[in-house]
């Protein structure tokens, strides 16, 4: 409780709240960031409403601009729905970008350094990206549920760890003949490649892959038993645990499909964009993507959409960084302005703010 | 043995940012407020330092103001983990990317400009001369500074009444609070100073270590003083050996670079050592002793 | 302490209280749960503001704000939940609760070790608390208040966690404290020990004082017991003939550790018959909560087995439990029984959304909502929508609900831990009437309750647990005074004539 002068700042805790508060709060301070960022541009001699304009433009103002928005998307995108799940079931994975990279690297195994038949690259690229991100997601899953290690610091940890071995992969053993000095592999034979839709670099076996299990997660967080356990998890473990769940096996669930999740996103990248393993596979989209997953509240589609509008904001940030001279690093100050504003706008959601002055109160 | 010696020199430079971050971390976790904005604060203090030094020329007036800057800028954190009580993580990051965003946005200008002036490495008369470890006393002032501060912080968290308050305050906040000790001021301040120790090891980079400004300059090493809080279980002694330790893993991998030798696995051994010890710090016997401090991470709320 | 009144948002806790305590005795303050004992000493202590009343120490008004006031005044308090941080030393927990910057460390071992001799508290003032015993944490805590020079000193239910060695121990050391002049606040409910050691008693019920300032010599034990616990409740619902039902569950000297790996269960046996509602009654805190959890799947047992119709079930999963129709109406209903961000219809089928409502792996969502409704309607569950989340709930509709998602399973056996505790009169009554209407159906239940109203108004028998044990059995129509005797006695003979 605050005092200040006859003015009575209370603070109540709120049990539960509707979901048209939840959905309206957010929306809010989404829209309040925005003035903040724009005084950021201010302040560096760009008239924020050009900036503004700039970049919504860039990312979905033109076709070339919305494919390469999609582009960015089935990454971030594949990313976010599978941390969405996690994190329904309160499990922080902040590991994403480095089960990205681990899904990179067995996809870049598997196209150059295998002996599988041609015809059947590209499905067991797929298969082996999911399994070697679960595999990475499933080592700090294990220490949560067996010695309560906090999740969070290891998937954190292990992000550097598959950074280095990514850094040691390209400049030794998997070093591709003479490429300016830059370390990178070698191309990606053509049967390794996935293919694009024309005219744009969609690969569109992502993002069918990307759509189908946005579809089917959705269908198992709201229809199945599953679906229904993780909801329980996440909400109270306790209750879970009383109600007969089995609290592990979720945790080891969640954590090795959003895993499995950020693989198949690395095999994307590699596959389908860059053509070869390099170096800064991957600039940050599993961090990017933990903001969609929670700006979308923990649902498939909402995530989905996130994505796509956190992608808008990237492309449109690559253009006015051009354009107008700005840093790349622009899209950061958006992700955390946004993210602020965010967190303290879910801060209303737990909490209900009663304001009395002078008799009379009003709460928010 | 020369090499060694210069390894050595080059280790201590190396890790003093680690230690000056880490410090600061340390009495943050320790009054249970994790913060993983540390990248994003350090990135911060190193341009605050650098523009402070450009605009006046003086290297202090830029240690200040990175330090000022950090400050600030984890108040941020502060408010909404322990007022606000949000979920550190998210907050955390968010502020990583904030401090990274804003520190590109407003430090383009000062891209690839060469720094004037530059803090003096002192040599200590006599222990300088040592062979192979004289190394180690012909740095620069806050080098020395940091050390020092590392002890100073160790007696204050582990001698004092304040540290035990703090200490305190990590494990059982309501034992504190029925002390009458105001929690939320507590931990107001130890964010606070991790935020300005923060800064002053971003500042260290850009001023001393590569000294210049441009947008990646910390290198994770934010992350690297995370791990390092852990590896030193929370502990400014452990902090200034593991710095060290860290620090010359940083070295040697630039150094082997040359030779061909797989530097990048090198550079896992933090990051690994960290999982380890905290894994181990968290087995049943081990987790009363040097385990973390029990409510970090767990925002605190005064029943009735 | 004059006309002391603290209003809850749920229930009036102290109504007009009057309590006195002279220099240099050791008083009582007798009560059985939620008396109001302890919310009277935190009026004292300074953690509660009353509605109405004035407290006067040595003669003079105060108004105590905080426990800072009250150490201020000389006033002190020993809590049950000790405030003590595991991680540090003995010196270092003492040193926190001091004021001030610098702190002579040298000067608060000579003091503390003085203090020790002087009232026979030995303590290792290096020893980290997590190394001590829980006497030896108890002592801290004194010290603690020692150090502040209080004049009174409260101790609420100090022997509840300590051996029969360390509660001797704790009253020689009181005894010296009273003799240099210290008053000391007893608070507890059992009563031998009242008789024992303490000068004067005062007795609370329901947040009135019944008896004050009784004089250790004056009252027998059964007049004190009679008023602890008062008349018994006219509710009482006509039983049929007790019919001799097959057993359902049988508990073999099960043995059960608490959190901290002591033990709570120490050996305990008992069966359940089909069709009968067995009580267990006691004060909290002599292992009925872990006796529960054990039963339920969600405590291990150590020792002992448990059979259900003759099926060992001990240690079985939560999961198994529930498929052979137990339920449990949860003590901690926040904590356990319910998800408070979720739906109601969620909440609903907690226990048989694999049995009852899915297909496979999908959930038949139909099925659920139409449960749901029906069983909002028969057990008049107040709710906007089967959508709400629960936590918009009031605290009788929270439990509504779970009584009702736990009936629907058609539980062969029902275990209810506190099923009405912190309820209104309308919603006590209504669980009690469902209670009852599912044990004339044929379930057994077995209903653990530190509310002696309730046990007398609903059990078919009755077992009293203390210590671990359960210590004396009951038939259905037994005095209140007889199994509040055993209740808070050590002693197991029968009361005399």
């Amino acid at each position: 409780m605050m005092h200040a002068r006859g003015l009575r700042v209370k603070l109540e805790r709120r049990l539960a709240t509707s979901k048209t508060t939840t959905i309206l709060i957010r929306m809010l301070s989404i829209i309040l960031s925005l003035p903040l960022i724009g005084v950021c541009f201010a302040f560096y001699g760009v008239s924020p409403l050009d900036a503004y304009i700039k970049i919504f433009s860039g990312g979905f103002g033109s076709a070339h601009g919305v494919s390469e928005t999609i582009v960015k998307m089935l990454p971030i995108g594949l990313c976010a729905i599978g941390l969405a799940l996690a994190y329904k079931a309160r499990i922080l994975n902040i590991g994403a970008e480095g089960q990205l990279i681990m899904g990179s690297i067995a996809a870049t195994w598997v196209a150059l350094y295998s002996d599988f038949p041609q015809n059947l690259t590209i499905p067991i690229m797929f298969l082996s990206g999911f399994i070697a991100g679960a595999t990475w997601a499933f080592i700090p899953a294990l220490l949560k549920t067996t010695l309560n290690v906090n999740e969070v610091i290891v998937t954190l940890m292990m992000n550097y760890v598959s950074l280095n071995i990514l850094n040691y992969l390209v400049t030794g053993p998997w070093r591709g003949a003479a490429q300016w000095g830059f370390p990178q592999t070698d191309p990606f034979p053509s049967y390794a490649r996935l293919p694009l839709l024309t005219g744009t670099r969609i690969h569109y076996h992502t993002l069918i892959i990307l759509l189908a299990l946005t579809f089917l997660f959705y269908v198992l967080i709201h229809s199945t038993t599953v679906g229904y356990e993780i909801k329980l998890v996440g909400s109270n473990p306790n209750a879970a645990m009383y109600a007969g769940v089995s609290v592990s096996k979720i945790i080891l669930l969640v954590m090795v499909l959003s895993g499995g999740l950020a693989g198949i996103a690395g095999v994307g990248e590699v596959a389908g964009v860059q053509g070869r393993l390099m170096r800064g596979i991957s600039p940050g989209h599993g961090y990017t993507a933990i903001i969609p997953a929670w700006l979308g509240g923990l649902d498939p589609l909402a995530t989905l959409l996130a994505s796509f509008f956190i992608s808008g904001l990237m492309v449109g940030g690559d253009r006015i960084q051009v354009s107008l001279g700005l840093p790349a690093s622009l899209v950061y100050l958006f992700n955390g302005m946004i993210l602020i504003f965010f967190i303290t706008g879910e801060f209303l959601t737990k909490y209900r703010v009663s304001i009395e002055m002078g008799g009379r109160r009003i709460w928010i | 043995m020369d090499i060694v010696a210069s390894l050595l020199e080059e280790a201590v430079k190396a890790g003093t940012p680690l230690l000056l971050a880490t410090l600061g971390e340390v009495y943050c976790e320790r009054s249970g407020i994790l913060n993983l904005g540390l990248d994003g604060i350090m990135t911060i203090g190193a341009l605050a330092g650098f523009a402070a030094t450009w605009a006046t020329g003086s290297v202090w007036a830029g240690f200040l103001a990175a330090m000022a800057a950090g400050g600030i800028f984890s108040l941020i954190h502060a408010f909404t983990s322990i007022s606000l009580g949000v979920n550190q993580t998210v907050s955390g990051l968010a502020l990583t990317m904030l401090g990274t965003g804003i520190s590109s946005l407003l430090g383009a200008k000062y891209v690839g400009l060469p720094l004037r002036n530059r803090l003096m490495p002192i040599r200590i008369p006599v222990l300088s001369e040592i062979p192979v470890l004289g190394g180690l006393f012909r740095h620069d002032l806050l080098v020395y500074m940091s050390m020092v501060l590392a002890i100073v912080l160790w007696y204050v968290l582990f001698k004092t009444r304040l540290g035990i308050i703090i200490r305190a305050v990590g494990e059982k906040p309501e034992a504190v609070d029925a002390a009458g000790v105001n929690v939320y001021l507590v931990r107001y301040l130890c964010v606070f100073l991790g935020g300005v120790l923060g800064g002053l090891g971003g500042a260290y980079v850009s001023l001393c270590y590569t000294p210049g400004w441009r947008e990646d300059i910390m290198m994770g090493r934010g992350w690297i003083a995370l791990a390092l809080t852990i590896f030193s279980l929370w502990n400014p002694i452990g902090s200034l050996f593991g710095a060290f330790l860290f620090g010359s893993v940083e070295v040697l991998q630039f150094h082997l670079q040359e030779y061909g030798v797989p530097a990048s696995l090198l550079g896992t051994l933090p990051y690994v050592a960290t999982i380890m010890v905290l894994v181990v710090s968290s087995l049943g016997f081990m987790k009363k002793r040097l385990g973390a401090p029990a409510a970090l991470g767990v925002p605190y709320r005064r029943e009735g | 302490m004059r006309g002391i009144v603290k209003k809850f948002p749920t229930v009036t806790a102290l109504n007009g209280v009057d309590f006195r305590v002279r220099r240099g005795e050791i008083h009582a303050l007798l009560g059985e749960n939620g008396a109001g004992k302890t919310t009277l000493m935190r009026v004292l202590y300074g953690m509660y503001r009353p509605d109405a009343g004035e407290i006067f120490v040595e003669g003079r008004r105060v108004s105590i704000n905080s426990p800072k006031e009250a150490l201020r005044l000389g006033i002190g308090m020993v809590h049950q939940h000790f405030m003590l941080v595991d991680k540090l030393t003995v010196l270092e927990n003492i040193v926190l609760s001091l004021e001030g910057i610098r702190i002579p460390f040298e000067e608060i071992r000579k003091r503390i070790n003085e203090f020790s001799r002087m009232y026979g508290l030995k303590i290792n003032l290096d020893a980290k608390i997590w190394e001590l015993s829980v006497g030896e944490q108890q002592r801290v805590e004194i010290l603690k208040t020692l150090f502040r020079d209080v004049k009174i000193l409260i101790l609420d239910e100090p022997t509840s966690v300590l051996t029969p060695l360390e509660s001797e121990e704790l009253f020689k050391s009181l005894k010296n404290m009273v003799q240099s002049g210290k008053s000391i606040i007893l608070i507890t409910h059992k009563l031998d020990e009242a008789l024992r050691i303490c000068d004067s008693i005062t007795i609370l019920r329901k947040g009135r004082i019944i008896a004050s300032e009784i004089k250790r010599d004056e009252a027998t034990k059964l007049d004190l017991v009679s008023m602890m616990v008062g008349k018994t409740l006219d509710f009482k619902p006509s039983r049929p003939e007790k019919a001799e039902g097959k057993i359902i569950l049988e508990v073999d000297s099960i043995k059960v550790l608490d959190d901290r790996g002591n033990v709570a269960v120490k050996d305990v046996s008992f069966v359940l018959k089909e069709g009968e509602i067995l009580g267990v009654a006691g004060i909290a805190g002599n292992g009925q909560r872990e006796l529960v959890e054990a039963l339920t799947g969600l405590r291990k047992i150590e020792k002992g087995s448990v059979k259900i119709l003759g099926v060992d079930v001990t240690n079985a999963p939560v999961e198994k439990m529930i498929s052979l129709g137990v339920a449990h109406i949860p003590e901690d209903r926040l904590r356990y029984g319910v998800a408070l961000d979720l739906s109601v219809s969620d909440n609903m089928i907690m226990k048989l959304y694999q049995r009852k409502f899915s297909r496979k792996v999908f959930l038949d969502k139909i099925a659920v909502k139409k449960e749901t409704e029906k069983l909002i309607q028969d057990f008049e569950i107040v709710t906007p929508s089967v959508d709400t989340p629960v936590g918009f709930l009031s605290g009788g509709n929270i439990q509504k609900l779970i009584v009702a998602r736990e009936l629907s399973m058609n539980p062969k056996i029902l275990i209810a831990s506190n099923p009405t505790s912190g309820l209104d009169i309308a919603s006590t009554n209504y669980v009690h009437w469902v209670l009852h209407r599912l044990r004339t159906s044929g379930s057994s239940i077995l209903l653990v309750s530190e509310d002696l109203d309730e046990i007398l108004a609903l059990s078919d028998r009755i077992l009293v647990m203390r210590e671990g044990k359960m210590v004396r059995e009951f038939e259905g129509g037994a005095s209140a005074s007889d199994i509040g005797l055993a209740m808070t006695l050590k002693m197991v003979e029968p009361p005399h004539a």
